[in-house]
């Protein structure tokens, strides 16, 4: 049994979404799943989280204006998951410093689990 | 050394081209996603005893599947206009009409604020120009601040109408479009280019914008810009 998280998930597609969020919600986590980056920024400022999983490439705009926004924050910052459609990102890809992990997709639920599983406490 | 006119066309039209194939393959990464999770899914649920695949997990693959279908029928369409293979269906068309079956058809993702007032037909194919200021206003809003809400304002001349989409404030600078905008920008350009329209993007930290032209006339022969 993992120890549950508060996970933030924002991610814009919805099947996507709903995928993760039952499964991570079946494995005992909390999460809360929003659509946009915009969304993502209030939730980070009104609450507490263990773990972001982000989308790197959101309706309103890049996912990495989330990891922008909580650099600037000053306050604890959650380790960020960056769920990326572009594939494996490179190896001098400055976003990979940005964040703690990169989620190529197209990934699977074992993917998916074993990651989310790195940061459980 | 200077680039000549129709080099830097050339350069233009590659790198368009190289931008829109990132954006594609990006964006077939998503339902490919949806397809593996749903896929493993049903697979422990067949190990715990359950259906193989239950109504929710077989509508999530059924959406899957289209989007890869929609996105492999857009790619097809745009290489053929690359190639001259694509009689478009021209028509007379209301600018009007087709602004707000956009509008429908975004359903608010993004918003459109259109500025528009009077009456303006011309030779265009209407179901591809509403997909084509769909595309538009969602890279738009991609692009530009992300506040849900496009700006949309036109202007008639002799030879063509002018359609500027744009999301944010107009800023120094000028950042270069990639595959980031979206294969539906893309396409969206294509379309346009095809139409014999042009296209003319501005692009800075949180602001986007697209001059769209397209010709009042049939076979208008507009700049491809």
């Amino acid at each position: 049994m993992v120890e549950p998280m508060k996970i933030l998930l924002a991610e814009d597609e919805r099947t996507i979404s709903r995928l993760i969020k039952q499964v991570l919600t079946n494995a005992g986590h909390d999460v809360v799943g929003v659509q946009s980056a915009a969304e993502a920024v209030e939730q980070l400022e009104a609450g507490t989280f263990d773990l972001v999983l982000l989308d790197l490439n959101l309706a309103d705009g890049d996912g990495m204006r989330v990891v922008s926004s909580l650099e600037q924050s000053g306050g604890p910052v959650p380790p960020v998951v960056l769920m990326t459609g572009e594939g494996a990102l490179e190896q001098d890809d400055p976003r990979t410093r940005r964040v703690a992990r990169v989620l190529p997709k197209p990934f699977d639920l074992d993917e998916l689990e074993q990651t989310v599983n790195f940061f459980v406490a | 050394m200077a680039r000549t006119g129709g080099s830097a066309r050339f350069e233009d039209s590659e790198h368009y081209r190289r931008e829109s194939l990132g954006a594609f393959a990006h964006e077939i990464r998503t339902p490919l996603t949806s397809i593996k999770m749903v896929m493993e899914l049903a697979r422990r649920q067949a190990q715990d005893g359950q259906l193989v695949l239950d109504a929710e997990l077989a509508d999530m693959l059924r959406t899957s599947v289209e989007d890869l279908q929609s996105l492999a029928d857009d790619l097809q369409e745009t290489s053929r206009l690359e190639r001259g293979r694509l009689t478009l269906a021209t028509g007379p068309c209301d600018l009007g009409a087709a602004i707000a079956a956009a509008r429908d058809l975004l359903d608010g993702q993004p918003g459109l604020a259109v500025e528009f007032d009077g009456t303006v037909e011309g030779p265009w194919d209407a179901p591809r120009l509403v997909r084509t200021i769909a595309g538009f206003a969602q890279a738009a809003n991609r692009l530009g601040d992300g506040s849900g809400l496009v700006r949309l304002d036109w202007e008639a001349g002799s030879e063509a109408v002018v359609l500027r989409f744009a999301s944010g404030e107009p800023k120094e600078g000028q950042l270069p479009f990639g595959a980031e905008a979206g294969f539906s920008f893309f396409r969206a350009r294509q379309l346009v280019l095809a139409m014999g329209g042009s296209v003319h993007s501005a692009r800075a930290e949180r602001y986007a914008a697209f001059t769209v032209a397209l010709p009042l006339q049939a076979n208008g022969g507009g700049s491809r810009g």
